[in-house]
């Protein structure tokens, strides 16, 4: 206990130190460069990226799939069709493109694929925006203003239906009909002993997808029609989400940020008497953005309405608060490694996502900042702001889609620890 | 009775007292020319160094010049080119009722002049690198904001932020769409600004490296910007999206990357529709938009020495104004300049259909020199000029020390104005540079 006491007060009177010299480090103490780092565009060919822009408002969703062949999926402006491509981690490259049009039809937004290594199938999930919004700075408006609730019914003109679809090579994508009638679909897990489908709606309903017979029953409501008379219900979120633990039970956080497992017998949720982590007074609006799995069946996520990082213990059902990473809320995305290291992509389009990583051994954050990318394929460099998806690729690859128009998938070679505490010029 | 007048007249001289009312007018002096050049000072006020896009004139001959000070503020001036005076508008912190949180320091965009509105449109910007393109600025960057200006009521107003963090860099504005149309810093979003609703729509990032500071707009209404490769983009005002239209600005291909993202630094909307204008490498060009399709876009040349077919780095040109078949500009600045010993803007000619460069003079005043089109009815042309700008967080640096120390380096703001019929009795001295 002493000894980490007057560890601890060294390392404080180290930070005063290097806190007194900021102004000569300034520059690295925000942007720390990562040794090796490098972006693709999707597809390029030649200069061009191979999807359009207006096709490729970024990329919202990705997985690992078979040894380091890696899918992902864009967004695009509503009315426009999404793309799904296909990667290599190894080679550092995107070369496959293939719109979803005349596959998936009318879908503008892929918004979650899952890898079935069994089967050597992915799976993937597809959500709409009302014509002429497409960036999720509108999705807020898009969720709480929920119309279908309003008493003015016919204005509520919904955009097309999400769909959910599989493949096992991206020249034949199956179409497996609309999840959830006028809704879209925000994420889903896979659940192989009950050959189903797990997911959450863009309005806010739990839905089971029977794969075998390709029928799709809602779970839970997590927003009935109201019948309070103040209607408050419609400016609540809550968790986007589902993660399935070592157990095999799904998880997921519902009304002010409480746990929940489904319960597949009955087809139903059960609420346990634990909470996401909140700043008080936000708890409405919270829910889980990202989370993921750990080695040691921990679950680290991220919460929506505050970015603030946790750990989940399903087993002992136990969550703890690890802090508020960055300034801005949200978590768009999270990967942990074996080396009990998490990378997450802290902030929101409003303000700037970070990539930052968490020592979830020696409790220490580091704050990489905003990378900034070079591009080989196409000659040119340039920085990314919008941060979305990632994933780790045997445990030193971080690979991560930029969430913004005209999206790349930048790839992070990271080591075995974290530098030392934040602050320390580089090279010492 | 006797209660209420006092209250009533305590109200009226409160109100009065408390609006910002124009410093003016400053009659024009003979002493601000030299050799036929106007250099109108800009520093009524404390604020003001430097002047970037930020000058407009309207068709009653009123100019309006926005002088940032890089650190908090930014002065507004007219100056009325019949009667020859100048006005201080006024602060734009004070004018905005803007507080330290909201502290905007630049206008980087052009000024456009509404005839429908009477007004004139422009964003706001920080000014400075590291709020914007790193984001990293000590006190942080709120974004920046769209503006209007009624010069005959000298107010000022806005219709919102850009967005968070984001300032305004570029914008356009068409009165056949009634839309501002800019992008922002850092990463080039797309933002459009209808000026009726003061609806704003984001477009997404365009340009991941660097954000062009300039846009212009056909006479359908569309506006254009420029993507990662120097290559032209066009928004679609009435389908709403943004359009590749593959056509790269003349010898893009020929500069470095960084020099094609930034693509052109000066552009002058003309009344049959077309532009003219100047990439950062240094190239003229003249550039005519389709409806539908690619557009022409005709090579002008260098902006200064032979055409070699190569291009022109040394001669930094964010500013020309087009007037009788003839291209004016001024090259120097950001340190690239011709003269790299004194430093002072060339002000060269171009002629448009032999593409031919001569230097007709150069400014004693100014290092930089911004602006386009600005042209009033006597046929004079109007520029922003400045001496070297010390941003705030560059005050300690080595280079800031020796521009400090330069007495001949002379930080102000001043409003250029010369007439090319009158300079032409001066050209012979600067013949020697043509050769």
């Amino acid at each position: 206990m002493q000894n980490s006491m007057k560890s601890s007060i060294s390392k404080a009177a180290a930070l005063l130190a290097v806190g007194l010299c900021m102004p000569c480090a300034a520059q690295s103490y925000f942007y720390k460069d990562f040794d090796k780092m490098s972006g693709t565009q999707i597809g390029h060919n030649g200069k061009y990226a191979a999807v359009p822009r207006n096709e490729n408002a970024g990329i919202s969703a990705m997985a690992l799939a078979k040894g380091s062949v890696f899918y992902g999926g864009t967004h695009a402006i509503a009315g426009r069709p999404a793309w799904l491509f296909e990667g290599d981690v190894e080679k550092k490259d995107v070369a496959k493109a293939v719109c979803l049009t005349d596959k998936v039809p009318n879908q503008s937004i892929v918004t979650c694929l899952k890898y079935d290594a069994a089967t050597g199938t992915v799976y993937g999930s597809t959500r709409n925006l009302r014509q002429g919004k497409w960036l999720p700075e509108f999705d807020f408006q898009e969720i709480t203003t929920n119309m279908s609730r309003d008493e003015n019914k016919e204005k509520d003109i919904r955009p097309p239906a999400g769909h959910l679809f599989m493949f096992t090579s991206l020249d034949k994508i199956t179409d497996l009909g609309v999840a959830v009638d006028s809704e879209g679909v925000y994420s889903f897990v896979l659940y192989k002993p009950g050959n189903a489908i797990y997911g959450i709606t863009d309005h806010w309903k739990l839905f089971k997808f029977d794969l075998a017979a390709k029928k799709s029953k809602i779970v839970y409501d997590f927003l009935p029609v109201d019948t309070n008379e103040h209607n408050r219900s419609r400016f609540r979120f809550f968790g986007e989400k589902l993660i399935i633990d070592k157990t095999g039970a799904i998880w997921g956080t519902g009304f002010e940020g409480q746990f929940f497992t489904v319960d597949v017998k009955k087809d139903t949720i059960q609420y346990h008497d634990v909470f996401l982590p909140s700043i008080r007074g936000r708890e409405q609006i919270n829910g889980v953005q990202s989370w993921v799995l750990s080695a040691d069946s921990i679950i680290y996520g991220g919460t929506r309405a505050d970015g603030i990082l946790f750990s989940f213990d399903p087993a002992k059902k136990i969550c703890r608060n690890l802090g508020k990473p960055n300034y801005s809320v949200g978590m768009p995305g999270i990967a942990v490694n074996k080396f009990n290291l998490v990378y997450m992509l802290a902030g929101n389009r409003d303000n700037n996502v970070h990539i930052m990583a968490y020592d979830a051994k020696q409790h220490y954050y580091i704050d990489y900042g905003v990378p900034h990318v070079k591009i080989p394929a196409a000659n040119y460099s340039c920085r990314t702001f919008q941060l979305g998806p990632c994933f780790f690729y045997k445990d030193t690859t971080l690979v991560i889609g930029d969430n913004d128009r005209d999206g790349h998938v930048v790839f992070i070679t990271t080591g075995q620890s974290l530098p030392k505490q934040q602050g320390y010029p580089k090279g010492e | 009775m006797k209660h209420a007048l006092l209250i009533c007249l305590l109200v009226t001289a409160a109100l009065v007292t408390a609006q910002v009312l124009p410093k003016g007018p400053i009659p024009f002096d003979k002493a601000w020319l030299i050799e036929d050049i106007a250099y109108i000072p800009l520093n009524v006020d404390k604020a003001g160094s430097n002047i970037w896009g930020s000058i407009a004139i309207n068709p009653s001959g009123l100019i309006i010049v926005g002088v940032a000070n890089h650190v908090d503020n930014i002065a507004m001036y007219t100056y009325d080119s019949k009667k020859n005076q100048l006005f201080f508008e006024g602060n734009i912190m004070q004018m905005l009722h803007l507080n330290m949180k909201h502290w905007q320091s630049k206008i980087h965009t052009y000024i456009y002049w509404s005839p429908k509105y009477k007004k004139f449109f422009f964003g706001t910007d920080a000014g400075t690198y590291r709020s914007e393109t790193i984001v990293e600025h000590p006190y942080g960057y709120i974004g920046g904001y769209w503006c209007w200006f009624d010069p005959a009521a000298h107010a000022m107003g806005t219709f919102g932020l850009n967005g968070m963090h984001r300032s305004v860099k570029g914008c356009v504005y068409s009165e056949v769409s009634g839309l501002l149309m800019g992008n922002t810093d850092p990463q080039e979003h797309f933002i459009t600004c209808d000026v009726a609703t003061g609806e704003l729509n984001d477009y997404g990032r365009i340009n991941g490296k660097y954000q062009p500071r300039v846009l212009f707009a056909d006479k359908w209404g569309n506006g254009y910007t420029v993507d990662i490769f120097g290559e032209l983009i066009k928004f679609d005002w009435k389908k709403k999206e943004l359009v590749d239209l593959r056509v790269a600005l003349p010898r893009a291909g020929k500069a470095e990357f960084y020099q094609a993202a930034t693509g052109f630094v000066g552009i002058q909307m003309m009344p049959d529709g077309s532009a003219y204008g100047v990439t950062y490498w240094g190239i003229a060009f003249h550039y005519i938009p389709a409806e539908n399709g690619p557009g022409v876009m005709e090579d002008l040349g260098p902006t200064f020495g032979p055409d070699t077919g190569g291009i022109f780095s040394l001669g930094y040109t964010p500013n020309m104004a087009v007037l009788d078949g003839k291209m004016y500009y001024g090259l120097g600045g950001h340190g690239m300049y011709i003269d790299t010993v004194k430093k002072d803007v060339f002000l060269a000619e171009k002629d448009l259909k032999s593409k031919k460069v001569r230097v007709i003079s150069r400014l004693k005043k100014v290092s930089e020199f911004t602006g386009s089109g600005i042209i009033d009815a006597q046929g004079n042309i109007y520029f922003g000029g400045h001496g070297q700008s010390i941003s705030a967080e560059d005050a300690e640096s080595k280079k800031a020390t020796a521009m400090k120390a330069d007495k001949t380096n002379d930080s102000k703001a001043y409003l250029i104005r010369f007439n090319p019929k009158v300079l032409e009795k001066h050209a012979k001295q600067y013949e020697e540079h043509n050769r």
